[in-house]
């Protein structure tokens, strides 16, 4: 056998014996945790360990501010298409209507509650966008720049107080940015509210001022948006926290 | 001379082609990418008491069975599986019931969400759905059932396909398309 052959016999054998190593060391059948083959880091940050010293938590009783408004919208002016200012709405009942105000299966008794969803349950709205998966529940954008949405499934009348990011954040360049968002259907949009992640620590979570909103399942879609200031595993999505109060 | 060496060039270039394409999809694809767990957020009612989790699935696969949890996140990095449950046999539709559990949800501290994994990345392991059992605040020893179908679950990276098989299921498929290095 020539020289030149051998070389390419020997590079093929160890070819395949690095890939039968890698599926033999990652050995995907005897995992048994949803966290098994993800690669964990040392821990940094800050967690909310002391109930109460933030305002979307019971028993606070320091200032409470109240928003003023989304500065940077979630959507800009060209993303926006130009229809009907109001659609087929001639006033009355429709069938998926009546009753509306009557209340769910489950009635909820009069109180705080919270509506906490991972991160690493929002999907970006344009497939242009790749996401991965980090650990402890965690996402960020892999390429692309889209926003990451989840539907907001709050009892009608309840009334939003605050929207909590939990993040990890390691940049100092890039913040990652989240919104609750209304949509009515006929291109019309408003955030209702923005919060921002801080600081480059690691896990943290930003509590947004108080929104005092009362929800609207008629008119309104409640979403949950996410913008990752890049896409890198620098800036990582853990979850959205939404304090509301049921009067 | 140089005609030979065109030849050896185009050659390595269809080889090359191969592996990045067939490679991933044929050898080294449950290394790579069985880990991609397919999830779904739920929102159960505050101080709800989860009992079970029944994994409705499709499996013709003899030789792996996929798997089901209920997961808590606390926003911090750390996660908790509350319980899981397997598929079994390889008889086609089915369904398992996990051990019981008694865990009171906590919407304050821990977002919950549905976690699946299959085993194999085509449509003999499918995801047809789950149910979580729970008994709410004050309804004594009655259950309440949160029922997802399995074409609601998303993978958790972009990095895996997923394809729609009929009745409400999902699976995984491998990549396949051209170049998905690149693509991905």
């Amino acid at each position: 056998m020539s020289a030149k052959r051998l070389w390419i016999v020997l590079a093929a054998v160890l070819l395949i014996a690095a890939l039968t190593a890698v599926t033999v060391i990652a050995d995907p059948f005897g995992w048994a945790s949803s966290e098994d083959g993800v690669e964990y880091e040392e821990w940094i940050g800050t967690v909310d360990t002391v109930i109460g010293d933030d305002p979307d938590e019971p028993g606070y009783t320091g200032e409470v501010v109240t928003s003023s408004g989304v500065l940077e919208p979630s959507e800009g002016p060209i993303d926006l298409e130009t229809l009907p200012a109001q659609p087929g709405s001639e006033g009355e009942l429709r069938p998926d209507e009546v009753n509306s105000e009557a209340l769910e299966a489950e009635p909820q008794l009069a109180g705080y509650y919270y509506d906490f969803s991972a991160g690493a349950t929002m999907r970006p709205r344009a497939s242009l966008t790749n996401w991965e998966y980090d650990s402890g529940g965690c996402i960020h954008p892999s390429k692309g720049y889209d926003l990451f949405t989840l539907p907001l499934d709050l009892p009608q009348g309840a009334s939003i107080d605050y929207l909590r990011l939990y993040f990890y954040d390691t940049s100092t360049t890039a913040n990652g940015t989240a919104f609750i968002t209304i949509y009515d259907g006929a291109g019309g949009i408003d955030d209702l509210i923005s919060v921002s992640s801080v600081g480059s620590a690691g896990y943290g979570y930003a509590v947004s001022d108080y929104v005092n909103h009362v929800v609207d399942n008629v008119n309104y879609a409640y979403v949950l948006n996410y913008s990752s200031g890049t896409p890198s595993s620098s800036v990582r999505l853990c979850g959205l926290r939404v304090m509301y109060y049921i009067p | 001379m140089k005609q030979s060496f065109g030849w050896r060039i185009l050659v390595i270039g269809i080889l090359l082609a191969v592996l990045l394409n067939a490679v991933p999809v044929g050898t080294v694809k449950a290394a790579l990418t069985s880990y991609e767990i397919f999830s779904l957020q739920i929102h159960l009612p505050e101080g709800a008491e989860i009992e079970w989790l029944r994994l409705y699935f499709y499996d013709s696969n003899p030789d792996a069975n996929s798997t089901a949890w209920i997961t808590t996140y606390d926003g911090a990095g750390n996660t908790v599986d509350l319980l899981n449950v397997q598929s079994t046999g390889s008889a086609g539709y089915g369904e398992a019931l996990s051990p019981q559990i008694s865990h009171i949800v906590d919407n304050a501290s821990y977002t919950y969400v549905l976690n699946w994994r299959p085993y194999e990345l085509d449509g003999r392991q499918r995801l047809m759905g789950m149910r979580v059992a729970y008994i709410p605040v004050g309804g004594g020893i009655l259950y309440s059932y949160l029922h997802v179908a399995g074409c609601t679950f998303t993978p958790r990276s972009s990095t895996i396909e997923w394809r729609y098989p009929g009745s409400g299921g999902v699976y995984a498929t491998s990549w396949d398309h051209f170049l998905p290095f690149l693509r991905k």
